[in-house]
């Protein structure tokens, strides 16, 4: 556990560098995607430009060497359950940290409640969040995270 | 001779059996949750030589062929009005039948990776074992408050009722894709209730709930194992048909576009419309 949570901070502090080494061009957008902890929880911060950000966030597991995307539904970049419908994009102004309502680790009642036919939790593993600008072009990933 | 089954290898059990939490309020809906069904079946596939075992797939396929799921509101008083809110039929629900994966468009279960189904593979030796298990624990959550649209007051939840009705068969796809449904189970989840808050300008604070609707409701079932595929047509239309509708993007759909009628002062409504 301790030796994941280092690996984990050590991942994030390598992750990040690398994510804005790649996916940061001069003056752009430069959103840090954190997991901090406890499960599920996810903090985006906004280093460079005011951005629009897609509000669907997606989650993918590692298999191997590859990551591959769970099919996590109902999980958005929302700051509270029962509020106003999620909207088309998501502004985040240069500067400003959001921390979205967790992911509680289901499929299908995966945050906020809704109605769900089929759920349950998605297998023990090791995940990341993945958040994309409203059109799509660039993602910005979190350090990893475990599921147990 | 082909590659079939072992007589009396097949076996399809529910345990734990489904059952229902008492709905439950948090600051946002009323929660319709339950404790989940477990659905486990086996079987073991046999070949002569030269036959090969490489590419079968024992899975489960899960159909919804009931829904119930209404809620009515309140004003506190007589002339904050009341409303009715229906997500189980059309325009609300697109379809009234559908299967049941996290994914759009899969046909076996998968919300159980690595455990849901068994794909035999190449240079296994006859016979072939084989298993798929999957959890399910269904949920509605209701608001808590709805706005009535005629006298412009918050209205309050009063009543709610869910029924979910699923069947849930065991299945074997040859590699050529061809499906052998091989027994399958009924199970479903009720709820119905009514509600009063007990502080109506502080929702938060708790609410008052009796559990409503007779035997019938609040309770979850399920039964034992049934041989062979569900001879019902509401099923063979859509087993595995492609493009079946989504069970959780259907509901997802009706709850977020229900059906609403309103009324500007206290009165019932035939909730079976």
């Amino acid at each position: 556990m301790d030796y994941f949570r280092r690996y984990a901070l050590i991942a994030a502090v390598a992750g990040a560098g690398l994510l804005f080494a790649a996916a940061q061009p001069a003056n752009g957008p430069a959103i840090e995607v954190l997991a901090p902890g406890p499960f599920g929880a996810l903090q985006l911060v906004n280093h460079g430009q005011s951005i629009r950000l897609s509000p669907v966030l997606k989650v993918e597991q590692q298999l191997g060497n590859d990551w591959k995307d769970t099919p996590v539904t109902n999980l958005f970049l929302i700051a509270q359950c029962g509020a106003a419908p999620v909207p088309k994009c998501v502004s985040l102004p240069a500067g400003a940290t959001f921390q979205p309502v967790p992911w509680r680790g289901n499929y299908c009642n995966s945050q906020c409640p809704v109605p769900c036919d089929l759920d349950g939790p998605v297998p023990p593993g090791v995940y990341r969040f993945v958040v994309s600008t409203c059109d799509h072009k660039r993602k910005f990933v979190s350090p990893t995270f475990e599921k147990k | 001779m082909a590659v079939s089954v072992v007589p009396g290898s097949v076996t399809l059990i529910a345990n734990p059996k489904p059952s229902v939490d008492p709905p439950s309020p948090d600051a946002v809906n009323m929660n319709f949750t339950s404790k989940p069904i477990t659905v486990r079946g086996t079987c073991r596939i046999t070949g002569d030589a030269g036959d090969k075992p490489g590419g079968w797939t024992l899975g489960l396929i899960q159909l919804k062929w009931i829904d119930t799921d209404w809620s009515f509101y309140r004003g506190q008083s007589n002339s904050d009005g009341s409303l009715f809110v229906q997500a189980a039929r059309p325009p609300a629900l697109a379809a009234a039948a559908c299967r049941d994966t996290i994914a759009v468009g899969g046909i076996f279960i998968d919300n159980n990776p690595g455990g849901d189904r068994t794909v035999s593979t190449v240079g296994s030796a006859f016979p072939v074992a084989m298993t798929a298990a999957f959890s399910d624990h269904p949920s509605r959550p209701f608001p808590l408050t709805r706005v009535n649209g005629k006298t412009g007051k918050v209205n309050f939840i009063r009543e709610a009722q869910t029924e979910i009705h699923f069947c849930t068969i065991l299945s074997l796809q040859s590699p050529a894709g061809v499906f052998q449904h091989l027994k399958h189970v009924y199970w479903n989840v009720h709820w119905q209730a009514r509600f009063l808050p007990t502080n109506f300008a502080n929702i938060a604070s708790p609410w008052s709930i009796t559990p409503t609707g007779g035997k019938l409701d609040n309770i979850a079932n399920a039964t034992a194992a049934i041989d062979g595929a569900p001879n019902d047509k509401k099923f063979s239309a859509i087993i595995t048909t492609p493009g079946a509708a989504n069970c959780n993007a259907v509901m997802n759909a009706a709850f977020a576009s229900p059906n609403i009628t309103e009324s500007n002062v206290w009165t019932t409504f035939d909730v079976t419309r």
